[in-house]
């Protein structure tokens, strides 16, 4: 029984913690701009998320290290130093965008300066890292998360033609108010913004923190499939709702509060309470995760002293990495001036380009047997994720030019 | 064969792949360079009025939702705000460009409809207005949006 209740827990948090401030952006523009047109991107993304939690769990399970403890072990400290150098700059934009994205809602709601609110976002973040527990900090943002299916309940509400938006993932159309070369920047930015690389080092290090073993490997495949598949339904639905909504009127969701209008539209003014509600908790739970990946990272790489569960003084260079990070990124967020929509896309074009950097060496040690023993990586495995991380990597090194070219 | 090749990374990685490295990145700069600028004026017109009209079409669905008693009033002035600062990047961007003389006519009104539009924008975000008066206001926007067309 207990077993089963975890098993629906996770599947919770990974619904739940799906959304973040790159899916509510990308997806927005996307159906804003393209209609139907890119959920291949979406469904492409999931598909290759799903396979990574998968592996990460099982990485866990068997060999009960973190991620970048392998990393460093397997490939030695000079090489492992570029997926590290490489997250750092990812992770420290996408902190920002979250942090930026959590203080808008309260900025949407109220009206009150959104440079305070940042700050008293990255106050609220830094003390549930200080004190909260690694479960709490895991499960309790993303179960509020699941109100980001209020969009999946909005896409019912506005008679989504069903058949059309599945025609479309398998046979896109790049029609439009955009232009190509947005299309591709677009479909870049969500491959980034799903395959968000921090994930693999916060979910080994979570894996490692609440000492998995190898019972974990079915309920963790279990969890992967229906927690991150259903997970995909909530940003899948911003889409259909800015395709509906938002692209007939000639709107371009190129501003957050743009995205909640969906919502106003299918709910009335309730639409702008849930709105805000979903950016709020989506955008502090990613911010919680990725502050947290960070120290993981960098200490797991450095062969530091770490732990969630451990007090300040016996990981001290732990906890004073991600207060350092959140500072970082709320004076980027708070006093650069900023844009949080045009800082997300930067970021996850930015991740999608370094995904080949941080996988590679991941699906080689998913084929070590030295730590996965008999439960190294099928080929179907590899090939999938080895495929959409060189089209993500490829649509993603030829959007830059392409909208330069644009005129962007 | 992916599991072969992928145990083998480290060899990869380890090979002296300097000049190939270096020949790519300058071939990126220098298909940057070639591209920069590259816009020509009707493409980049075409990008900021979209853009424009956008910021419009959406400052006058939030000032009707208001109306309607669909949005909130803080949820009302800060999209408004928001939208106002969105339309003045493209008035600037718009009033960068150099039109060709021929459109140079309808280059001016489209500036000057928009500046208009983000006049009237910002004035509603900052003093705020009530929900009798945001239909009227949604209607002289949509106006302005229209002129953007012509």
């Amino acid at each position: 029984m207990k077993r089963y209740l975890s098993v629906a827990l996770g599947i919770l948090t990974a619904i739940g913690g799906y959304v973040d401030v790159g899916a509510i952006v990308t997806a927005g523009e996307a159906g804003s701009k393209f209609g139907f047109g890119l959920l291949w991107a979406m469904v492409l993304g999931t598909i290759c998320i799903i396979f990574l939690v998968e592996m990460v769990g099982r990485m866990g399970a068997m060999g009960n290290k973190a991620y970048a403890d392998i990393l460093r072990e397997k490939f030695g400290i000079k090489f492992a130093l570029l997926p590290l150098a490489s997250e750092l700059i990812a992770n420290f934009l996408l902190l920002a965008a979250e942090i930026g994205g959590a203080a808008f809602a309260f900025y949407l709601m109220t009206g009150v300066s959104f440079q305070l609110w940042t700050v008293a976002v990255a106050l609220a973040l830094w003390l549930l890292l200080w004190r909260g527990s690694f479960s709490l900090i895991e499960n309790g943002t993303s179960i509020l998360g699941l109100v980001a299916l209020c969009f999946l309940i909005a896409a019912f509400e506005l008679g989504t033609p069903w058949s059309q938006a599945a025609k479309e993932v398998v046979l896109p159309s790049i029609s439009g108010s955009g232009s190509p070369a947005e299309y591709f920047n677009i479909a870049a930015s969500i491959l980034g913004a799903i395959i968000s690389p921090y994930l693999l080092f916060f979910y080994s290090s979570g894996s490692e923190e609440e000492g998995w073993t190898r019972k974990m490997i079915r309920s963790n495949r279990i969890i992967a499939v229906v927690g991150m598949g259903f997970g995909s339904i909530a940003a899948i639905s911003i889409i259909l709702v800015s395709a509906m909504v938002l692209k007939p009127l000639g709107i371009q969701a190129e501003a957050l509060q743009t995205v909640g209008l969906g919502l106003v539209e299918a709910f009335g003014i309730w639409g702008v309470y849930l709105f805000a509600a979903t950016l709020f908790i989506t955008c502090f739970g990613a911010a919680t995760e990725i502050a947290l990946a960070l120290s993981f990272e960098v200490t797991q790489i450095m062969g530091w002293k770490y732990g969630e569960e451990k007090k300040p003084k016996n990981a001290a260079i732990f906890n004073l990495i991600f207060p350092l990070y959140i500072v970082g990124s709320t004076l980027l967020m708070g006093l650069s001036g900023i844009d949080p929509v045009q800082l997300t896309i930067y970021a996850t074009i930015f991740t999608a380009l370094i995904l080949p950097v941080v996988v590679v060496p991941f699906l080689a040690v998913m084929n070590d047997p030295m730590y996965l023993r008999d439960q190294t990586n099928h080929w179907f495995a590899n090939a999938a994720v080895l495929l959409i991380i060189v089209l993500a990597f490829i649509i993603s090194i030829t959007s830059v030019p392409l909208t330069i070219i644009a005129g962007g | 064969m992916g599991t072969i090749w992928l145990r083998y990374t480290r060899n990869v990685s380890e090979a002296n792949c300097e000049p190939r490295t270096k020949r790519f990145l300058l071939f990126l700069l220098v298909l940057s360079l070639i591209t920069v600028g590259c816009g020509s004026y009707a493409s980049q017109a075409e990008k900021n009025l979209t853009k424009a009209s956008s910021d419009i079409a959406g400052a006058a669905y939030v000032l009707e939702q208001f109306g309607n008693g669909e949005v909130s009033g803080p949820y009302n002035r800060t999209s408004l705000q928001e939208y106002a600062k969105s339309m003045q990047k493209t008035e600037r961007s718009l009033q960068n460009l150099n039109p060709p003389p021929a459109d140079e006519e309808q280059h001016e009104r489209a500036v000057d409809a928009l500046s208009r539009a983000q006049n009237l924008v910002q004035e509603t975000g900052q003093e705020g207005v009530s929900r009798e008066e945001a239909p009227e206001l949604a209607r002289r926007l949509e106006g302005f949006g229209e002129e953007l067309k012509l």
